[in-house]
């Protein structure tokens, strides 16, 4: 962390350039399955690097993830065909941010195993509230007709895995990210030294809320169905921290290995063996937490320092 | 002129209270010492004083300013730095990031990255941690994490400076090189110092002035050569001599 050199930089532009190439050719010249498994994978990058934003910098783990990506679900469907589509996307991303600062506002102030338990229920109360709205509506589920192409919302879905992912890689070089690092150390000695705390952890949980929006907006677009209990569901809480727990959530290239290799793991083994999928996905991450709690990018780093020392 | 001034100043904890009507004034560019036996309420006054913790009666005043309702980071920010008795050092950060956020965040705000990282280097060269710098803070020996306890609060660039035992547990050596450390960042950073300590050696070698505390309340003030022969505050410390 924390060199001023531009060239501490060129890894990451170029491996970004990289990225951006392989999707531009993924959208010229893949088919409709390639895309589609290229659209999940972006759709985790942009919610993972986006929770690691807030939970990786800070310490504080969110349960909750899985509700901004459900009000941005549900404020793409409340406004569709009143709102012009990609002004939907952003206003999904604005509520789920100010969503977000709501639901942050008393839960910050506490912190370890009551901080997650806190989030995940706040988001549980937040999907029966809506799912209360749609049975008081008399919904039982809405449909999406005429969406943008799936070509489009990968275009789409790429911005926003390129833009959380720059996010993340300029908040922990920023000012505001060193504050809420040093709250993930202590944060007594971070208040000690001139950081508030408070409005520090509250600025970015609610950043970190918008692109887990917009991504819920885009992928109802995708399902061209909303229905609050699946919009709303814990496992994408759940898979947002798996994910985080098998790269690493220090920095970017944690949440893109834990991505890559979570869909690549799901891919292989959905259609083979889908009744060994879950288990092995279990072992997977009870080993991770036991044997390298800092996932995949921690360990290759703590090798490389082996290696150079 | 008058940097920090307590007046009336009282802390309880339910009942219990940890300081009474104590009142005390700092000038600037002075080294005061606190002493007192454990218990006596001295870091108590620090965290009172850094607002880590708020007053129940009285009033804290710096450069001017009331400070006695402020949070800890704004005090900071004023230019009041502290050390912690246990330290607290951002243990999974290297050392240098340690002073880096300090410097980012402190009184005198570093206006970029390089000019924290900078001046970040060239306080470790003073206090001895330079070939350090990329250790993880938490990795570091007890007299380590205690030079960089009194670097990160320095990295803040403050204007008084509070050390919570930064002496205690270490060897008779360690304790010849951080007093020689002290005075030099005194110098070097033309702080105030307000410091806590055991060791009376020091406090007699830093101090143009000691305040003892006992029970929560003043015992005795004045330069170091008259409160070692204080009767008041040799029985606090020793009890009554035997006839």
């Amino acid at each position: 962390m924390m060199r001023p050199a531009l060239s501490e930089h060129l890894p990451f532009v170029g491996a970004l350039a990289a990225a951006l190439v392989a999707s531009a050719a993924l959208i010229v010249w893949g088919d409709e399955y390639a895309v589609s498994i290229g659209l999940t994978l972006l759709m985790w990058v942009a919610l993972v690097q986006s929770w690691a934003a807030f939970s990786g910098l800070s310490g504080y783990i969110s349960l909750g993830h899985a509700v901004f990506y459900g009000v941005g679900a549900y404020v793409m469907v409340v406004g569709w065909q009143i709102l012009p589509v990609w002004l939907g996307v952003i206003l999904a991303g604005l509520v789920a941010g100010a969503i977000a600062l709501l639901l942050g506002w008393p839960s910050l102030r506490v912190r370890g195993p009551y901080f997650v338990i806190l989030t995940f229920g706040l988001a549980e109360f937040v999907k029966y509230i809506v799912v209360s709205i749609e049975a008081a509506l008399g919904r039982s589920g809405r449909l999406l007709i005429g969406t943008p192409s799936l070509r489009e919302l990968f275009g789409a879905m790429l911005l926003l895995a390129v833009a959380s992912t720059i996010i993340l890689y300029v908040l922990r070089r920023s000012r505001l990210g060193s504050g809420l690092l040093a709250v993930r150390e202590d944060e007594i000695a971070a208040e000690a030294i001139g950081i508030n705390t408070a409005r520090t952890k509250l600025l970015v949980f609610g950043l970190s809320a918008i692109i887990p929006g917009m991504v819920g907006a885009l992928m109802s677009l995708r399902f061209t169905y909303f229905e609050p209990m699946q919009s709303f569901s814990p496992v994408t809480s759940f898979t947002i921290v798996t994910i985080a727990v098998l790269g690493g959530s220090d920095d970017v290239p944690g949440p893109l290995l834990g991505a890559a290799f979570l869909v690549a793991l799901s891919e292989l083994l959905w259609a083979r063996a889908p009744e060994l999928y879950m288990i092995i996905l279990g072992v997977l991450l009870v080993s991770f937490v036991l044997f390298a709690p800092e996932g995949i990018y921690g360990k290759l780093r703590s090798w490389n320092r082996g290696e150079a020392q | 002129m008058t940097l920090l001034r307590l007046t009336n100043v009282g802390k309880s904890y339910g009942g219990v209270s940890a300081v009474r009507n104590f009142s005390f004034d700092v000038e600037e560019g002075e080294v005061v010492g606190l002493m007192g036996a454990n218990g006596a309420g001295k870091t108590t006054v620090f965290s009172l004083i850094a607002g880590t913790q708020p007053v129940t009666t009285g009033q804290i005043w710096f450069a001017g300013q009331r400070i006695d309702q402020m949070p800890a980071y704004l005090i900071s920010r004023l230019g009041i730095a502290r050390t912690f008795q246990i330290v607290r050092p951002f243990s999974g950060l290297t050392v240098l990031d340690n002073l880096v956020i300090a410097a980012l965040h402190g009184h005198d705000r570093a206006p970029s990255r390089s000019s924290a990282d900078a001046r970040s280097r060239a306080i470790l060269q003073e206090v001895g941690l330079a070939d350090q710098a990329n250790r993880l803070a938490g990795t570091l020996t007890l007299a380590g994490r205690k030079r960089l306890e009194i670097a990160r609060a320095i990295a803040t660039g403050p204007r008084l400076l509070l050390l919570d035992e930064v002496l205690a547990g270490l060897t008779a050596t360690e304790v010849a090189a951080a007093l020689e450390m002290i005075r030099h960042l005194r110098e070097h950073y033309q702080l105030t110092l307000v410091v806590i300590e055991h060791v009376m050696r020091a406090l007699m070698k830093l101090c143009s002035r000691i305040v003892v505390l006992h029970h929560g309340e003043m015992l005795a003030e004045g330069a170091p050569a008259d409160i070692v022969v204080d009767q008041r505050v040799i029985s606090a410390y020793f009890g009554k001599r035997a006839s």
